[in-house]
């Protein structure tokens, strides 16, 4: 017990209670600016998708009622889950495109059959058997249109990339409260550089945007998995200095410097082909027709690659291929440049993602190789979608 | 519960609210509180080890308050070892029964024959070598007449499960705290302002500085078959600075939440990393387990007032059973046994205290001969660090062995503001070095809007650069 006389303790309490709000007061006096800055922050990354919100129940409208844009601006971390996500919620397809962001080009309207695309999901040739392993079989397509890109045979960009995690694609990171925090210096400093502008998130929208990216610049995920370039493609066209990769001089310099997917190598990485043998024996149990797709650099990049004497292992990387394809009834398409295609450097979106209009030449080159995709497409009627495009870029409406 | 939990950012206020303005001046309704809080905050993870905590404390309280009673000699030794064995039972059952299992069946293969019992299929109850330690340092006290029981069990629990300090230390003396859950506690705004900045600096330290070397040096050492020297030698650097700043970052954080219920916790960690020597590295991590471990064990084994093949062995022996506390694992006691090899030169050779603390006005700039200390014991403790976190002995020495062999292999993209950010907290912590944490500030330091300033920046840092979030280490211990 405390010896003081009790009217002491009342006068000790008091003194307590007032150092107490005294606290209180400058806490909340210190708290006032981090408040002013995080809560116009907070109030756009919630109302536009960006984070502090589930993604799953976007994703079953945006499946359901075949409408919806879903482009985030920082948390691409959804994506891989996504995808996966919306192959659990869908009937299963006759054609699925698996890869990185060089698959995602191809679109529903250049099927006559199901066909959906996973793109984004997949940084290594082991990933591909793993995204798969997570796929119950009664969501099996007939056949899998895979992106091989080059680098996944890069020695060093595997390393680099390390192993991938299944949690990548079974665990939902989109309400994560952390990364949403996270972004709060970010989004305060775009709001007061202006790069994030109020009017776009105060308009009324026909395409249910989701996510910053797909609010501010129409960039993001359609309902068919493929991807829209939104406001780059006008940029583009518009031949826009501020368009990301520029006359491709990121692509340059990255291969110039041997740096991110285009890392010096010798030799294909052994470990990566047989990821991809194991992978084709795999589906060739689960009869599941592989069409893998090697796709072509824009043509600058291609002449930089071969010029630059330290990216050998690409000229290696197709005969090593065809020997793992040969002897088996998948097929492999090593496509040749954009321009034997019968494109020019205009139909790049950037060093090395072709636009809709070079994936559709692509496609329609496999077809014309005799791919099994003809039993899935209309190539008379993807020629006349071809001539009837109405820019370099794009095929279809967005 | 985590501290860098949404649901700790809720639990906190909740408890700070109802401690001091629900409870009024009743110490007595806010030990219930505070001892209902902790309850809840431990049994966040696992309730069903609620039990186990709350045994063990009482087992404590009983034995304490009968030694204290009896003037029986035999009968208060019956009583401490009856206390020891439970606790330590406990403890060895959940910690290490597995590990014993597992070398025994390893020994067994290696001479032939098949293995002798299948592991147990067991959970290890979090904090459970902290608490341990905690309520037995209670019981050995009372039994050396050094210390008083209480007959508060209330007082006595909320003693032993006070959150802050409960699953991850500093490891507290009854001699020391529990006095403070037996007399009023009185609001002190300049302490909880303190506290604030010192768990605001904990966070900063687990949550930018930890977590963001966390993910690159587990890549460094799960790759460490294939990777070249520097990405090894990096990835222990940073595995280095991120067990102390997981660590320290705990014990900031716990300091800081006491300070602000009107407790002050011991301080556990004092800038281990700018020690001179072995020995004053020893005398600044790990502080409270550093002194139970001489208070309870060296010093009964005679301490170093005896022969010097005795104090030989007494230090082995600390420097082994504090390898072991940390884990069941042969590379705890390895880098245990590590640590007690840079020790020893020091204390044969009668200098192991010639370092003097820092004074908390130390010059900015450290003199040639001291900066030379400083970094030969920096590069001995990163490298018995490599012990710590491989997966094994073998392990270890293969990491160690690529990096003295110099091998080339596959490097490690180490982001340039991960470098940024080490640099500049090493850089505070130097400049405060002096004081009990960086951002402790004098009454004749900064003024109040440059110190609102630097805690702007810590916050915005948080935000900006946290890194992905990973328990705590010493969450396993």
């Amino acid at each position: 017990m405390s010896p003081l006389p009790h009217n002491q303790q009342i006068d000790t309490h008091t003194s307590n209670r007032r150092e107490l709000e005294l606290f209180l007061l400058k806490l909340m006096l210190f708290a006032l600016p981090l408040l002013l800055a995080a809560v116009p922050s907070c109030t756009i990354l919630a109302c536009t998708g960006e984070a502090f919100r589930d993604l799953e129940p976007t994703l079953q409208q945006s499946l359901k009622y075949n409408r919806g844009l879903i482009g985030y601006a920082w948390n691409e971390q959804n994506y891989p889950w996504m995808k996966r996500q919306a192959l659990l919620l869908m009937p299963p397809q006759d054609v699925l495109a698996i890869g990185s962001s060089r698959v995602l080009q191809f679109r529903r309207e250049m099927f006559v059959c199901p066909f959906w695309n996973a793109g984004y999901t997949i940084l290594t040739t082991a990933d591909f058997q793993t995204f798969l392993s997570l796929i119950p079989t009664d969501r099996h397509p007939k056949t899998l249109l895979i992106a091989l890109d080059q680098w996944m045979f890069n020695s060093a960009w595997i390393a680099e990339s390390g192993n991938t995690s299944p949690e990548r694609w079974t665990q939902n990171p989109s309400y994560n409260l952390r990364t949403g925090l996270r972004l709060l210096p970010d989004v305060c400093t775009d709001l007061a550089r202006g790069r994030i502008g109020l009017m776009p998130l105060l308009q009324q929208r026909p395409d249910n945007p989701w996510g910053l990216n797909a609010w501010q610049n129409a960039k993001g995920f359609r309902p068919d998995g493929s991807f829209a370039y939104g406001r780059q493609i006008q940029q583009r066209l518009a031949n826009d200095p501020q368009t990301p990769d520029f006359q491709f001089a990121g692509t340059l310099r990255r291969i110039a410097s041997g740096s991110d997917r285009f890392q010096f190598g010798k030799t294909p990485d052994i470990a990566a082909l047989n990821s991809l043998q194991s992978l084709l024996q795999n589906c060739s149990e689960l009869k599941i027709h592989v069409i893998a797709v090697l796709p072509p650099f824009a043509d600058p990049v291609s002449r930089a690659l071969q010029k630059s004497g330290r990216h050998q292992y690409l000229d290696q990387l197709p005969v090593a291929l065809q020997q793992i394809f040969s002897g088996t009834s998948h097929e492999l398409h090593c496509l040749p440049s954009l321009a034997s295609l019968g494109a020019d450097d205009t139909e790049a979106v950037d060093g090395f993602h072709s636009g809709e209009k070079a994936t559709l030449r692509q496609l329609l080159h496999m077809l014309q190789q005799g791919s099994r995709l003809n039993e899935c497409c209309n190539s008379e009627q993807l020629g006349r979608d071809l001539a009837a495009a109405p820019n370099p870029l794009e095929v279809y409406p967005r | 519960m985590l501290f860098n939990s949404f649901e700790f950012a809720v639990f906190l206020p909740v408890m700070f609210f109802t401690c001091w303005f629900a409870c009024g001046r009743s110490w007595q309704l806010q030990n219930l509180v505070l001892l209902a809080g902790s309850l809840v905050f431990y049994g966040w993870w696992d309730p069903r080890f609620l039990a186990l905590i709350l045994f063990s404390a009482t087992l404590d309280f009983t034995v304490s308050n009968l030694i204290h009673t009896s003037e029986n000699a035999l009968a208060r030794k019956a009583l401490l070892s009856c206390s020891l064995l439970i606790n330590f039972g406990i403890l060895a059952v959940f910690k290490y029964c597995n590990f014993f299992i597992g070398s025994l069946n390893d020994a067994l293969a290696l001479a032939g024959f098949s293995p002798a019992a299948a592991r147990l299929d067991l959970v290890l109850p979090v904090g459970i070598s902290f608490y341990t330690f905690q309520t037995v340092s209670a019981s050995i006290d009372v039994y050396r007449r050094q210390l008083q029981p209480t007959r508060n069990l209330i007082a006595w629990l909320a003693f032993i499960t006070f959150f802050p300090q409960l699953v991850a230390g500093p490891i507290e003396r009854a001699g020391h705290l529990l006095p403070q859950f037996l007399v009023s506690r009185r609001f002190s705004m300049p302490a909880a302002v303190d506290g604030c900045r010192q768990a605001l600096w904990g966070l900063f330290k687990k949550i930018v500085i930890a977590d963001n070397c966390a993910a690159l040096a587990n890549h460094a050492f799960e790759h460490s078959n294939h990777a070249s020297a520097i990405t090894l030698l990096a990835g222990i650097f940073l595995f280095t600075i991120q067990i102390y700043c997981d660590f320290s970052g705990y014990s900031d954080i716990a300091v800081g939440v006491a300070r602000l219920f009107g407790f002050s916790l011991m301080q556990n960690f004092a800038f281990p990393y700018f020690s001179r020597d072995i020995a004053e590295f020893w005398r600044r991590w790990h502080i409270s387990l550093s002194t139970w471990f001489r208070d309870y064990l060296y010093l009964p084994l005679g301490g170093s007032r005896c022969s010097k093949p005795r104090m030989i062995r007494n230090t082995i022996v600390v420097f082994l059973v504090s390898g072991l506390w940390h884990g069941a694992n042969w590379t705890f006691p390895a880098w245990g046994l590590i640590n007690a090899l840079w020790f020893l030169p020091l204390q044969l050779s009668a200098s192991p205290r010639r370092f003097q603390p820092f004074p908390p006005n130390a010059p900015v700039l450290p003199q040639p001969r001291e900066a030379l200390h400083i970094a030969a014991t920096f590069l001995i403790t990163m490298l018995s660090w490599t012990f710590f976190r491989a997966n094994s002995v073998t392990h270890a020495i293969q990491i160690l062995s690529r990096v003295f062999t110099l091998q080339s292999g596959s490097g490690l993209s180490v982001p340039t503001h991960v470098w940024i950010l080490v640099a500049a907290f090493l850089a505070a912590e130097w400049i405060q070095r002096g004081r009990t944490h960086a951002l402790e500030f004098s009454a004749s330091g900064p003024p109040r809007w440059a110190r609102w300033l630097i805690c702007y920046t810590v916050i915005f840092l948080l935000l900006k650069y946290g890194g992905e979030q990973q328990d705590f280490i010493y969450f396993q211990f």
